[in-house]
């Protein structure tokens, strides 16, 4: 008997071994993994993020790999949850990528940024803006996109350009997660440098469906200047409610909106929104690499590039410079590689993109835009403005 | 202690299939090994309070949460040894169990109503984290990665897969102690008929409290766990409704109130769910269609979960 609970035994456990591990593509590519939510809220801005992901891939294959050797992207689903990601981190590993890229949420990347550290494969951030998550001491993570407190740090410089002379009162209204409260909390915590004084602090859960009694508030408030933080769907709420209820507002400046700086947001209100300001990540207009990357994109997938997808074909490129430049196509090497960066050519409104020790890049930074005649104009930093 | 033949065979089977495991497993799939028995102890914690004490619960985040936050601020603004701390976290989440536990039952609420009031309470949890700053707030706690055994880390990740397996086996260990004793017969009555329970002269509100306590403490544990494996907590991850899905979906698939019924659910629907990713890779969402069909013919081919089944069947045929 005991003898047949044990053949049961190791036949499930067979069984389950071939469930689990999946054959691996051919060796002669060179793989990057790449973990974003396909499924769940986040689909939307994780999907986009994959398919500018590859158009890079593409693009660097077409001009004949690296080395000789061509590209290859593996996707994972991170399903938003912290479980997904580890699981995909380490499949992706197994696998044998060189790199891994992700995740668009602060939850996800800090986990993956653990499971990366344990199995020592560089992870190249492509969003997810938390602080925290360079703060570590971790050895293989790079993020290339600003963190909350640059984004913050960019709003108290730049808000220079927006302030007039009467402008004394500010409202904020953010969804209440990592990112929208981190970024209200920090720029509340040095309002003093501003000279405005903060009338109102409004949070509200990012999965909301009616903002309406805040917007009441925000009408009785009545602030000189409103700064919005959020992702699109409940940004776009937001701006919904008080157009609709034709509420006016002196100077609304976003801060890295999700709504205010995407191109699907124009569309939605056209004039309605113009004189909007955002501070939030944008491509360089003056690139020849972005004329490439919007044209193909909207080619390729019907619509305009969502505006933080730039970071997915960004960080392919980021790999790819290491990979050029690591003296082994080994993770080990990559991750050397990546350290030492200096990329002068890119799409970001920025100079050269190094890491430092943590990993952050030190250039990384906002630019605030304008909405003028439904169309995104940079404002700030003069170099970058639109043609 | 064990109640029949299939029960010790089907124990006996999953026991050694999750001590073979991780002898052949790369970090991938030990990783998805984790998730299997997060799962299981989830299922086996949702088990004795649902599936024996008949108390649905919708809202086993909440124990989840409490636990994984009560040893993780412990260890970071304390210091003290998230081991200390998922003891104190597990007696934390028991009392918040009995606290619910307690409101909902001296206002008779129960059943549908009942569960409902356990999401609430989870998602109010989830709302206050998220907006007190001395709790951290949104942004969360990030534990420390080291290599420290008494600070709960291990570089090595099997090691972490044979705690957590122990963690089930004691979940599964004290279930079936408590199914062998006054307690679990009096639970089960409770589920059956409360008021000819009461009128028999089971002491119902303490013995509904009690299963809550242990019921919750368990969940703690797990959510302990979670915190020192994946190194990272907040609100929207520990709170979420997703994690009471996952503690109730194991019993649907496996059985609620048997023994192996949410171990067999697990081992079931979390390779399921990682096949369906990897085979389907380009289709997104597809694995989360066959996970919500699976759980659907389910409830309607077999509402006893696969091993209320089999137990059924096998009885039958006697």
């Amino acid at each position: 008997m005991k003898k047949r609970y044990f053949a049961v035994s190791v036949i499930f456990t067979m069984i389950m071994l071939c469930l689990t591990a999946c054959a691996s593509g051919d060796n002669d590519t060179i793989k990057i993994g790449s973990i974003h939510p396909l499924t769940g809220s986040m689909a939307y801005e994780g999907q986009a993020m994959v398919n500018s992901q590859k158009i890079a891939i593409d693009k660097i294959n077409s001009e004949g790999g690296i080395n000789g050797r061509k590209l290859e992207l593996v996707v994972k689903d991170s399903m938003g949850t912290s479980s997904g990601a580890a699981n995909a981190a380490l499949k992706l590993a197994n696998d044998g990528v060189i790199a891994l890229t992700g995740t668009y949420t602060s939850s996800s990347a800090q986990v993956v940024s653990r499971m990366a550290e344990k199995t020592k494969i560089p992870f190249v951030v492509t969003v997810a803006s938390s602080d925290s998550l360079l703060k570590n001491g971790y050895k293989y993570t790079f993020r290339i996109q600003p963190s909350v407190s640059v984004f913050s740090k960019n709003f108290l410089d730049y808000l220079k350009f927006v302030k007039t002379d009467d402008m004394k009162t500010v409202a904020f209204i953010y969804e209440n997660s990592n990112y929208g409260a981190g970024i209200a909390e920090y720029i509340s915590d040095h309002i003093d440098e501003t000279g405005l004084e903060i009338v109102g602090m409004l949070s509200y859960a990012a999965t909301t469906s009616t903002l309406s009694s805040e917007v009441t508030k925000l009408a009785a408030l009545n602030p000189d200047l409103l700064v919005p933080i959020g992702y699109y769907s409940d940004q776009s709420l937001l701006m919904k409610e008080i157009l609709e209820r034709d509420i006016h507002f002196n100077t609304i400046l976003g801060c890295a909106n999700g709504a205010f700086s995407d191109a699907k947001f124009l569309d939605a209100y056209g004039n309605q929104v113009d004189g909007i300001y955002d501070i939030n990540y944008r491509y360089n207009p003056n690139s020849s690499e972005t004329d490439y990357l919007l044209k193909t994109y909207l080619e390729e997938y019907g619509v305009d590039i969502p505006v933080h997808a730039i970071y997915g074909y960004e960080s392919i490129m980021v790999v790819a410079d290491a990979l050029r430049r690591a003296d082994t196509d080994d993770a080990n090497s990559v991750r050397d590689a990546l350290a030492a960066a200096d990329i002068k050519e890119h799409i970001l409104p920025q100079g050269d993109i190094v890491f430092d020790e943590s990993g952050e890049n030190i250039n990384s930074a906002g630019v605030l835009v304008r909405i003028e005649d439904a169309k995104h104009v940079i404002v700030y930093p003069e170099e970058y403005a639109d043609k | 202690m064990i109640n029949n033949k299939i029960e010790k065979y089907s124990i006996i089977v999953l026991l050694a299939m999750a001590v073979i495991y991780p002898v052949f497993s790369n970090s991938y799939m030990i990783s998805v090994g984790v998730s299997i028995l997060t799962i299981a102890l989830l299922g086996q914690s949702w088990n004795l309070m649902s599936g024996y004490a008949g108390q649905f619960s919708f809202g086993h985040a909440a124990f989840f949460g409490v636990g994984a936050y009560t040893s993780s601020i412990l260890y970071v603004d304390f210091g003290i040894s998230p081991w200390i701390g998922m003891l104190i976290g597990m007696a934390m989440a028991a009392a918040v169990g009995v606290v619910i536990g307690f409101l909902s039952f001296r206002y008779r609420i129960k059943g549908d109503f009942f569960a409902l009031v356990t999401l609430a309470f989870a998602e109010i949890l989830r709302v206050l984290f998220n907006n007190t700053k001395a709790l951290k707030g949104a942004g969360g706690i990030l534990i420390p990665y080291k290599n420290d055994w008494s600070e709960f880390q291990f570089e090595n990740d099997k090691i972490f897969y044979i705690i957590l397996l122990l963690m089930v086996i004691l979940a599964t260990f004290v279930l079936a102690v408590i199914s062998k004793r006054k307690l679990g017969i009096c639970l089960i009555a409770i589920k059956e008929s409360q008021s000819a329970a009461r009128s028999l002269g089971v002491p119902v509100l303490k013995y509904k409290l009690i299963a809550m306590a242990i019921s919750a403490a368990m969940a703690g544990m797990a959510g302990t766990f979670y915190a020192q494996y994946y190194g990272f907590i907040d609100p929207t991850v520990v709170f979420a409704a997703s994690i009471s899905v996952e503690a109730i979906v194991p019993c649907i698939i496996g059985g609620a109130g048997t023994l192996c019924g949410p171990l067999l659910g697990a081992v079931i629907i979390v390779p399921l769910q990682e096949l369906s990713n990897s085979l389907f890779d380009g289709i997104n969402g597809l694995n989360m269609i066959i996970y919500g069909l699976l759980i659907v013919v389910f409830i309607i081919f077999c509402p006893d979960g696969i091993y209320g089944t089999i137990v059924k069947r096998v009885k039958g045929e006697k």
